[in-house]
């Protein structure tokens, strides 16, 4: 659910502050972060045609061993496997450390937790905190950095040679000493979450998503897209946790390249990490392929838009099968050479397009995905280019002059790639996650070099079934239905902004649960008891006070008025332009001048309708005064978090689902008072909070008369300034005014 | 040296990555070897530098020409900039994109790259194909084929990388240069203006290809595993039969930069969500001794997490609220041939924070001028020097721009192998000294743009 609500019912009710009307831009808003379909080529004509002195390329070489320096690999005594290459083209050194831990490993309920485990790794350990880390790294000229792939967590640490000794610590210590601080966590987190929301909004990254997600299903976690919800709902219990399990010196590998001192560097590597101590690993856990029976079209409706994203997908290959080099070649000859493969010019109508082909290099089998992008009204040509190129290929495989083609060019760039002490230290670093060493890097020409059309027309038999793919389009529903239903294609169709995995519900610990209970009957009693509050009619409160955000400071003064269970009026003026809101059982009005404009002066006041919706619904769902009683109804689903602190006092904190999907609540009561100080709201990763303070008894109830709302910058302050309880109201006050 | 720039920097228009004049350690004996550069020329002016090393089966080839935004004509600005695209779009013997296409299917990779005082074409491939790369070069040195149809998808391609190109930092930088720069040619960024590339003819383009896509203003940069009388041959196969043609104009040294005496600050009303403060100080050209202080002035300035301006602006301030008082800033001395601009600039998100931003950045420049650097910090900026330049020997398209930018700036291919003893001979000194006399407020342009909507 997207809480979205206009800025006075938000400060109203001391909520979060209004976040911008959920816009999908998407393609067709504009063209800066667009992209766009290859420029049509026009038929010009052809100077060169016939032409005898062209200048031709030089016949590739024969393909060759990739000549290595020597390799000294080791284990330690804990079960670290170690592995160094001394170059001496400059004085430089990279150490490179991979956990076997990665987005495989992460459970279902916990998406994301490998990307924040990583970029929380470098911000704060045992020894330093984000900045002495910072500050260590930058005094010798360094790079550390940290990073999740879909097997491993990386660190790797680069520097001059001399300080391989400061940058082997530094990697040990982010390993095996993090600390997850809470501060950090908030900031990396916002900003996972703020990337992770651009990139399911971003036409590319959504349908690279939806594509994994059909392909692989909701059963396995390939399938699994990770949401703002997800990563936002990640905290550093389960950092805590994902470290434990996983970081492990026998579930590690170290790679030290570059200027080495080969009599020193046994010595080092032992005295760094030799320490670290070993524990037995679990299994990570198995998945079954789930798969593919026919093929499956899933459009991603994005009203607006005028480019499309087309994606093909099927089961790609093992890094380990025998056939993998000839699944290189293949792919090379049909997309995987950016230039001149089969994919690289695919004419629809007037129009030059081009697809790219790719698939994973992993331990399990992964993907193959084709990607196109084009104009709305070519999209199901292009999908159906990309499925008769994958079918021309599964039958005849590449040509000869294709594969003499891929096998230079894959061969020929080959040994560009190692030439810093980096590079070489995360391709041998790539190998040995899967078990090749260093053979394979030497021998990776010769293997590629060794397929012929046979073997390779065999794999692509293997591999590819033109029966059986998915596609997925991301573009305007109504300019792409009517060509899939020309095609006779079956297709499901869901909205841009659906969620592709549904958030995992996990099972609370009974006693967590019981504990819960317990701090929200304490609460309920300090509050003035259950039976006060539920016998509680309505509220009418005047407040006034401030909001600040980046457009300077506002006055504000706010008339409130609540009838349980579903009426509310709020009379508020920002700044003296007044606005009304009135709102009853599912309906409602409000009046309000128009946006602010450039100047800053609001427009005309106009009067709008308020339909029933879930944000306004969730606004008096987790009204502060009542929310006990929700906290204290049997079916709530509450748990307890981890104790925090807030100016100094000790408080609980109550962690509660509500009824609106993905949102959670944490009340932060008091150890002393029991009162509720903060309310945080939890809203696909962002958090807002409310802070309550100066509790002063009305009519038997504790009520706070100091409410200070921080979200992203804006800060509202609210003093009460009267409180009546089961006020006396007038009805014709929800009536609908005829004029503005 | 490419490390010594943040990564931010890279997304303002018009800050190519120009590297400056890097440096090392004192290098071993041994370590020298290792960075050494063999020069000559060939009889038409062509001069080529060559760095034989064989860590990988790989060679660079890189040719630079004397050619850039600086070079524009002043009612054609944007010009050097179209050669980008328009040398991969076929000559005589080449048809378009078939350099590129050619190079790739050997396995290797090709790039292009204009700035403010040349522009430079790279290929990197397995070294064996060596003579073929040099063969492709020679051929559009002078065989280039400007065609109608080329000339309008260079503007396409040039103004659609203005508009991406476009930004709030992107105007402000703008706006630091037009400040700073009055007269000379660096007061405009290498994409040019809109409405100029579009003025541009096909005479225009041809006449500049002519004037400056000439051997004698040219240098061939060959880095990788090859030998040098290998280089030698293949260059006078290639390149040798091309005339020598007039030496080039240099229209930015009849307009020299007139001497400037007092503080410059405007402000820029209304253009974006967020803050910029902009300072720029005019430094001397790159030949100047000077540089290598300036250099690590900048460094300890500005650049690293334990600088000085990083320290101070991302510390919280009271004034502006929790949080804080820039989000980021960022410091370079952008070096160029002629005098350059050392810019520092802070980025915030309320208009309460802009006086007291441009107040902490002056401040901590006046407290260096007047102080001087501790020991801990002139060793941790020669420390960046020196990592960078490490790694940007590691490899071979790296060292080659090293070369390659050393020319252009310096006039010596070779010149900034020297360096290295320079900048570890940088005293504190030294860094007060030349703080004092460049980053003075007389030197200074202040460009401001506060958040839109306030005043």
């Amino acid at each position: 659910m997207k809480r979205t609500l206009l800025l006075i019912l938000a400060v109203a009710a001391c909520g979060p502050p209004p976040k911008a009307a959920p816009i999908p831009l998407l393609p067709g808003d504009g063209d800066q972060h667009v992209a766009k379909p290859a420029t049509p080529v026009k038929d010009t004509n052809d100077l060169w045609a016939g032409k005898t002195d062209l200048i031709a390329p030089p016949p590739a070489a024969a393909p060759s061993a990739v000549a290595l320096p020597p390799l000294d690999e080791w284990k330690l005594a804990n079960g670290l496997a170690v592995h160094v290459v001394r170059t001496e083209r400059a004085p430089v050194v990279s150490v490179q450390l991979a956990i076997r831990a990665g987005r495989m490993h992460e459970p279902r309920a916990r998406l994301g937790v490998s990307e924040l485990a990583a970029d929380m790794l470098v911000r704060g350990t045992r020894k330093r905190d984000a900045n002495a880390i910072a500050r260590s790294v930058d005094a010798i000229g360094a790079s550390l950095a940290a990073d999740a792939t879909f097997e491993a967590t990386l660190v790797s640490c680069g520097a001059l040679a001399k300080q391989l000794g400061t940058c082997l610590d530094l990697v040990n210590e982010l390993v095996t000493q993090p600390t997850f601080p809470d501060g950090e966590i908030a900031k990396v987190r916002d900003r996972i979450v703020k990337l992770v929301g651009a990139r399911l909004t971003d036409p590319s990254g959504l349908a690279a998503a939806h594509v994994q997600n059909l392909l692989w299903g909701a059963d396995h976690v390939r399938g699994w897209v990770n949401s703002e919800q997800s990563v936002g709902a990640l905290r550093r219990d389960d950092l805590l946790a994902w470290h434990k399990q996983w970081f492990h010196p026998n579930n590690a590998l170290l790679v030290v390249t570059g200027d080495v001192d080969p009599k020193r560097i046994r010595a080092e590597i032992e005295r760094a990490f030799g320490g670290w101590a070993k524990t037995p690993v679990a299994q990570p856990p198995p998945f079954k392929e789930a798969g593919l029976s026919g093929s499956r079209i899933r459009l991603v409706d994005a009203p607006g838009a005028t480019t499309a994203h087309v994606r093909v997908a099927q089961y790609g290959i093992k890094h380990q099968d025998p056939h993998f080099f000839d699944a290189l070649v293949w792919n090379h000859a049909l997309g995987g050479g950016a230039i001149g493969s089969r994919l690289s010019r695919v004419r629809i109508g007037e129009r030059l397009y081009s697809a790219t082909t790719s698939f994973d290099r992993n331990v399990d089998r992964g993907s193959f995905v084709a990607t196109a992008v084009t104009r709305s009204p070519d999209a199901v040509a292009m999908a159906k280019a990309i499925v008769d190129a994958l079918a021309r290929m599964e039958k005849d495989g590449p040509t000869q002059e294709e594969v003499n083609a891929a096998i230079a060019s894959i061969t020929g760039g080959y040994g560009i790639r190692f030439q810093t002490a980096a590079e070489l230290g995360s391709a041998l670093l790539g190998a040995e996650l899967h078990d090749f060493g260093r053979e394979y890097l030497t021998n990776f020409p010769l293997a590629v070099g060794k397929v012929d059309v046979e073997s390779a027309k065999r794999a692509a038999g293997e591999i590819l079934d033109a029966k059986a793919y998915v596609v997925v389009i991301v573009g305007d529903a109504k300019d792409l239905e009517p060509a899939l239903k020309k095609e006779g294609w079956r297709f499901q169709k869901v909205s841009f902004a659906d969620a592709i995995s549904p958030p995992a519900v996990e099972a609370w610990d009974p006693k967590s649960v019981a504990e819960a209970r317990r701090l929200v009957d304490e609460a309920l009693a300090a509050k003035g008891g259950k039976a006060k509050l539920a016998a509680l009619k309505g509220l009418h409160m005047v407040q006034s006070g401030t909001t600040a955000g980046r457009d300077g400071t506002q006055k504000l003064d706010i008339d409130r008025t609540i009838i349980f269970p579903d009426k509310m009026r709020i009379d508020a003026s920002v700044n003296g332009n007044k606005v009304v809101i009135a709102l009853d059982g599912k309906t409602g009005w409000q009046l309000a001048p128009t946006e602010v404009d450039d100047q800053g002066k609001p427009g005309k006041v106009q009067l709008g309708e308020i339909d029933s919706n879930p944000t306004i619904e969730f606004e008096r769902w987790r009204e502060p005064d009542v929310i006990l009683l929700r906290a204290s109804d049997p079916a709530a689903q509450i748990t307890i978090a981890a104790d925090e602190s807030i100016d100094g006092n000790a408080v609980s904190v109550v962690r509660m689902r509500s009824p609106f999907q993905g949102v959670e609540v944490f009340l932060y009561i008091d150890k002393k008072t029991k009162l509720i100080r903060r309310m945080l709201y939890n809203d696909h990763g962002r958090s807002e909070a409310d802070d309550f303070d100066d509790y002063k008894v009305v009519g038997g109830l504790q009520i706070a008369h100091k409410r200070t709302s921080n979200n992203n910058g804006r800060v509202t302050r609210l003093e009460v300034k009267s409180i009546e309880l089961d006020p006396k109201f007038d009805p014709k006050a929800w009536v609908k005014p005829t004029v503005p | 040296m490419s490390r010594l720039i943040p990564a931010v920097f890279a997304l303002i228009a018009g800050i190519a990555s120009v590297p400056g004049r890097p440096a090392v350690a004192q290098p071993a004996p041994a370590q020298k070897s290792k960075l050494a550069i063999e020069k000559f020329t060939l009889a038409n002016g062509l001069e080529v530098a060559v760095h034989p090393f064989d860590t990988a089966p790989v060679v660079t080839v890189q040719v630079w020409y004397h050619a850039g935004s600086r070079d524009d004509p002043r009612d054609r600005r944007g010009l050097a900039h179209l050669f980008e695209y328009m040398m991969g779009k076929g000559s005589t013997r080449v048809r378009p994109d078939g350099h590129g296409q050619m190079i790739t299917n050997l396995g290797g990779n090709v790039g292009a790259v204009a700035e403010e005082d040349s522009t430079q074409f790279s290929d990197t491939l397995p070294a064996e194909h060596l003579d073929f790369a040099l063969r492709l070069e020679a051929e559009r040195m002078r065989h280039l084929l400007i065609r109608p149809e080329v000339l309008d998808e260079a503007k396409v391609f040039a103004k659609d990388k203005l508009r991406r190109e476009d930004s709030l930092l992107s105007r402000g930088f703008q706006k630091t240069l037009e400040v700073a720069f009055t007269k000379h040619a660096y007061a405009w960024q290498r994409t040019g203006l809109a409405k100029e590339i579009d003025a541009i003819k096909l005479e225009d383009a041809r006449q500049f290809y002519d004037t400056y896509y000439q051997p004698n203003n040219a240098l061939l940069v060959v880095v990788g595993k090859v030998t040098v009388e290998q280089v030698k041959a293949s260059a006078e196969k290639w390149f040798g039969s091309i005339a020598k043609a007039p030496a080039p104009p240099r229209p930015s040294q009849a307009a020299p930069e007139p001497p400037q005496t007092q503080k410059r600050r405007e402000i820029l009303e209304g253009l974006g969500a967020y803050g910029l403060t902009l300072v720029g100080f005019r430094i001397p050209a790159a030949k100047d001794p000077d540089i290598y202080a300036l250099q690590l002035s900048s460094i300890i300035l500005g650049i690293g997490d334990s600088s000085r301006l990083k320290t101070r602006l991302r510390a919280e301030d009271p004034k502006v609220g929790k949080g804080p008082l820039a989000a980021e800033t960022i410091t370079e001395a952008i070096i160029r041939e002629e005098p350059g601009l050392l810019v520092t600039l802070g980025v915030y998100g309320s208009a309460a924070a802009a006086d007291p931003v441009e107040a902490a950045m002056l401040d901590e420049i006046g407290k260096l001028a007047a102080k001087g650097p501790g020991a801990d910090e002139l060793a941790r900026a020669k420390s960046h020097a020196r990592a960078s330049f490490a790694f940007a020997s590691e490899s071979s398209q790296k060292f080659a721009q090293l070369i390659g930018h050393s020319w252009v700036l310096v006039g010596d291919a070779s010149a900034f192998v020297r360096d290295i003893d320079e900048i570890e001979k940088v005293s504190a000194a030294d860094i007060q000294r030349v703080v004092k006399k460049y980053l003075s407020p007389e030197n200074m342009s202040v460009v401001v743009l506060p958040p839109r909507g306030k005043s």
